[in-house]
């Protein structure tokens, strides 16, 4: 134990003789990690956004102009006795407008100019949640979209889909993203105990007539690299929160969408980002040593 | 304790800094290595602590042979001898207490008995109460004698002083050399290398003569 303790004081010290390098490398990982942590926040939320919509199970009939009544009541019956239909509600196209204009609040008015109306009428379909799968909705669209007299049908999976793909987007971009920063963070605490180790060369080789190991010569260094990613990666994490309440918690979102909230990054990341940060330190510390201390 | 047959150590592009040189040191005893500049004396030295291999001959130390020693065993030959040097070789950022306790924190020892050692040590050497002090508060006898305590504090089988009072004048000389002798009737075999004729014209240690690498007496 009082070897540990030795080592971290040993490592401290070395902190504390170069505390300027040290306070520039650790600001500096912090900005890399903060980028990269900035890119998991992004993808965390977008996936609850994802999570969120397909977990909507209503699906929206667009009706086609001109249906006569018994038709509409035909659609209407065939589309309730679907297999997975829970309940069904028709909207006219007057109350299409209507729920538009309600919506657009004071620039409804916008809407009084229209000399027909262009919206469909539609039917409102809320599906049992047993088939709120994809593959179960794909079928259910499917009969839907064979109905006489509908023209389109559409669910929430449609742009939760184009959202995925926008997610994949962002999740390969910080995955190269992620990885130039990670070289990045290794790169500089390389450079910043090289420049500690050149310093104190003469000390080390004093050290090393009096017998000392490498390894007892080596870990005050790696303590000090992994000190460094550790403090570097929690003032990214600090950051992070700052940005986060300052700006992505007074997001409002649009509407159907009101009830995601978008949050921070899960307790298991932000523990990611910290231990990232340690090993940055430790593998950075190592290429360091293995280049600048010699046997 | 020490046994070299036949050694040589040419460096690349230079000539033999030693050539066929055999000696033999026995456990306690005090010896001098004496000649000029060049004569190879801190050559013998550096080779004794494997800062150098060998290019030809043996060496024993304490029964090991350094020649086939590997690189990982080196620390713990380090470890059974304490080494002094003409320039002390301080550590500037420690104060003398830290600089003595160095070699007990490689060991491993704990703090408390390090402090008690440390103390103890400081004690001998005549360096009491100035062990918060850094190396460049002190005078160059100070720094040496700090350097000594340095070197004795591991209870080491063998001494190792280059030029020990090389910076110093003869009355600081001749204390350090005694001092060095107190540490080997302590048990500690002790070699020291000096050109200083004052010091080698009094004593009553043996002494071997080197010149250009060779071994004259």
């Amino acid at each position: 134990m009082h070897r540990l303790v030795y080592f971290i004081r040993a490592a401290l010290n070395n902190i504390s003789q170069n505390l300027l390098v040290n306070l520039v490398s650790t600001g500096t990982i912090a900005i890399a990690l903060l980028i990269l942590s900035g890119f998991f926040l992004v993808q965390v939320n977008l996936q609850n956004v994802i999570r969120a919509s397909a977990q909507d199970l209503a699906v929206t009939v667009y009706l086609k102009d001109g249906l006569s009544p018994a038709a509409l009541d035909r659609l209407k019956k065939e589309a309730a006795g679907l297999a997975g239909t829970a309940s069904l509600r028709y909207v006219s196209k007057e109350e299409a407008l209507a729920e538009l204009k309600s919506r657009l609040g004071d620039q409804g008015a916008l809407l009084e100019g229209l000399e027909e109306n262009p919206l469909p009428a539609s039917l409102e379909l809320t599906l049992n949640p047993e088939f709120g799968d994809k593959e179960a909705v794909k079928k259910i669209r499917n009969k839907l979209q064979r109905l006489e007299g509908v023209d389109d049908v559409v669910y929430a999976w449609d742009w939760a889909e184009k959202l995925a793909v926008f997610v994949d987007f962002v999740r390969l971009a910080s995955l190269v993203v992620g990885g130039l920063l990670f070289l990045a963070v290794v790169f500089i605490i390389a450079n910043t105990i090289r420049l500690t180790v050149l310093a104190r060369r003469e000390e080390l080789y004093i050290m090393r007539l009096m017998g000392a190991s490498e390894s007892f010569i080596r870990l005050p260094f790696l303590i000090e690299g992994v000190l460094q990613g550790f403090f570097g990666a929690l003032a990214a994490l600090a950051g992070l929160l700052v940005f986060y309440y300052a700006l992505v918690a007074q997001i409002e979102l649009p509407f159907g969408l009101a009830q995601v909230k978008l949050i921070f990054l899960p307790p298991f990341l932000s523990w990611f980002l910290v231990a990232a940060g340690a090993v940055l330190g430790f593998l950075g510390t190592l290429i360091s040593l293995g280049r600048f201390i010699e046997t | 304790m020490i046994k070299m047959f036949d050694v040589t150590k040419v460096y690349p592009n230079g000539p033999a800094a030693l050539a066929g040189v055999s000696l033999e040191v026995s456990k306690g005893q005090f010896v001098f290595l004496a000649g000029p500049s060049g004569a190879g004396k801190t050559t013998l030295i550096r080779l004794i602590l494997c800062e150098e291999r060998v290019t030809g001959g043996q060496i024993l130390v304490d029964g090991m042979n350094l020649r086939r020693m590997p690189a990982r065993r080196i620390p713990a030959l380090r470890r059974k001898i304490g080494v002094i040097f003409q320039d002390f070789k301080l550590i500037p950022t420690r104060t003398v207490f830290q600089n003595v306790a160095l070699r007990l924190e490689i060991e491993g020892a704990k703090p408390g008995y390090i402090a008690k050692k440390v103390r103890y040590i400081l004690k001998r050497v005549g360096l009491e109460g100035r062990d918060q002090a850094y190396p460049l508060q002190l005078s160059g006898g100070e720094q040496q004698r700090v350097a000594i305590a340095r070197a004795m504090i591991g209870d080491p089988l063998i001494i190792l002083a280059d030029e020990p009072t090389g910076n110093l004048d003869l009355g600081l000389a001749m204390s350090i050399i005694r001092l060095l002798e107190e540490i080997n009737r302590n048990g500690a075999t002790v070699i020291t290398a000096t050109h200083n004729q004052e010091i080698l014209a009094e004593t009553r240690h043996p002494i071997i003569y080197l010149d250009r690498g060779r071994r004259v007496s």
